[in-house]
């Protein structure tokens, strides 16, 4: 008799019809109590929270003017073209952890930051708003939170011109992200990573209230490959000492938290999914759900069409 | 399905459901059990139905990407450690009983429990293939990583698989190793 395989077992659908059946109804449910809102009256939170795929199954706490900013952004930097120079060089994101390491001197690190060479492709530059075209400098930039997991670092600056710019420095990768006051990203990866795709993710630059934290903006690149590299930021609010990022995949990874500004990154091609805040004496505050969906799709695309 | 729009969409939904409904149930239960895979159902369809126009015409790895990522949010919330003894257990009540025939019973419990030892990636690898009967490349969309990658990923967990049919076949994965083995 031949071994049994995996596909011998293969599920008997349906697996639970009472199951299907409750889902059936939930689903019915959902479906009949938005029609009945839509009937009501326009609701301009819902309705750009329904824009954003985002479902009413789950508690979100994300303001209308975050998820207007992120979907815009998302639909703005498809359009960018990023360059890897050598694919076949593999990088190593070694010693990689969801719980942060000292970053050492951090001023050094920011002047090493400023130094990456600032050379941005954009496809449409036509397009490009003055104001990104101004904050892509870096200089006279400040660093203000270092992120280090491994050999890596995570460095995130401000200066006076304008938005977010940040950079992640390895052994063998270096990759310089500015984030200008319309929200759009711009990545200029000098290492290399075997994926080719990337994305930015806008999100909400204005400071939050006490107890809270926002999302300002992330890049995922080297979409496509493995290892990939995301790096997210933002500010923290008043009696916030502590943030916790988590993944689309379910990865919880601890951000470092310095001067008002959280900062992680990690070596995968997953997306910001929740924000959760920490109090100083340990309280998780009110979580924040990001738009996963939107760009896990985003990213899933550009995966496949790489392929 | 049963929702009154009376155009092409409901329709359409209403087909999606019928066809695919029970699979990603079967990929939820495989996930987070019985109880809580109607939720990941509903949620995934949900999505679909308020995303129709982008649903691609072969919806299943469309539908499972969903699925997947809803089930993060849901373990997002649990915070639980991810015991061998829970995915065996799972992968018991999702699995058929297989033909019948003399020592199918232990054979099939040696294979899920080396299933249940694959680090969560392999395990998924496989399953999409096998389970699932997705292609490398739609399997590919669905774990998340390059078709280069997922090959590499399955073909890795074929050899894991093997290697860990025999009963005493120890965990591989470092939080799996937490768990006590039964029996």
């Amino acid at each position: 008799m031949r071994p049994l395989t995996l596909d011998d077992l293969r599920p008997q659908a349906p697996l639970d019809p009472d199951g299907l059946e409750a889902a059936r109804i939930l689903v019915l449910a959902q479906v009949a109590q938005t029609a009945q809102a839509a009937a009501d009256g326009p609701d301009e939170g819902r309705d750009d929270a329904a824009d954003a795929g985002v479902l009413p199954l789950r508690p979100r706490r994300v303001t209308p003017r975050r998820v207007a900013a992120m979907t815009a952004a998302a639909a703005a930097v498809a359009a960018v073209a990023v360059l890897v120079p050598n694919p076949s060089d593999p990088v190593a994101f070694a010693g990689w952890s969801t719980v942060p390491s000292a970053v050492g001197d951090l001023e050094a690190l920011g002047a090493e930051c400023i130094a990456i060479p600032d050379e941005v492709e954009v496809s449409n530059p036509q397009d490009e708003d003055p104001q990104d075209v101004a904050s892509r400098s870096l200089r006279d930039a400040v660093a203000k939170v270092g992120d280090r997991r491994g050999s890596t670092s995570l460095v995130v600056l401000t200066s006076p011109g304008g938005g977010f710019q940040s950079c992640v420095i390895g052994p063998d990768f270096r990759l310089a992200s500015v984030v200008g006051p319309t929200g759009s990203s711009f990545s200029n990866p000098s290492g290399d990573l075997p994926g080719e795709g990337a994305i930015g993710i806008g999100g909400d630059r204005s400071f939050p209230s006490a107890g809270e934290a926002t999302f300002a903006s992330g890049d995922i690149v080297g979409i496509g490959g493995d290892p990939a590299l995301g790096i997210a930021t933002g500010r923290v609010g008043e009696g916030v000492t502590g943030v916790e990022l988590t993944l689309s995949d379910g990865t919880v990874i601890q951000a470092t938290v310095a001067n008002g500004l959280w900062a992680a990154w990690w070596p995968t091609q997953d997306v910001p999914a929740g924000l959760t805040p920490i109090g100083a004496d340990g309280t998780r505050l009110p979580t924040a759900d990001l738009d996963a969906d939107e760009y896990a799709q985003l990213v899933w695309q550009i995966a496949d069409a790489g392929a | 399905m049963g929702i009154e729009q009376g155009d092409g969409d409901a329709q359409r939904f209403a087909a999606m459901w019928e066809r695919y409904a029970p699979r990603i149930q079967a990929y939820a239960s495989r996930h987070v059990g019985r109880d809580d895979a109607q939720e990941i159902v509903a949620e995934t369809f949900l999505v679909a139905w308020r995303r129709l126009s982008v649903v691609p015409g072969e919806p299943l790895p469309w539908l499972l990407v969903v699925a997947r990522n809803t089930v993060a949010n849901h373990r997002r919330s649990q915070h639980r450690a991810r015991l061998v003894s829970d995915e065996l257990a799972r992968l018991r009540d999702v699995a058929a009983p297989g033909p019948a025939a003399d020592g199918v019973v232990e054979e099939r419990d040696a294979l899920l429990r080396a299933l249940a030892t694959l680090t969560a990636a392999e395990r998924e690898a496989l399953l999409l293939v096998a389970w699932d009967g997705l292609a490398p490349a739609q399997a590919a969309q669905v774990a998340g990583c390059s078709v280069t990658a997922f090959k590499v990923r399955l073909h890795r967990a074929r050899k894991h698989l093997d290697v860990g049919r025999p009963a005493d076949a120890a965990p591989r994965d470092g939080r799996l190793a937490l768990a006590p083995q039964e029996g």
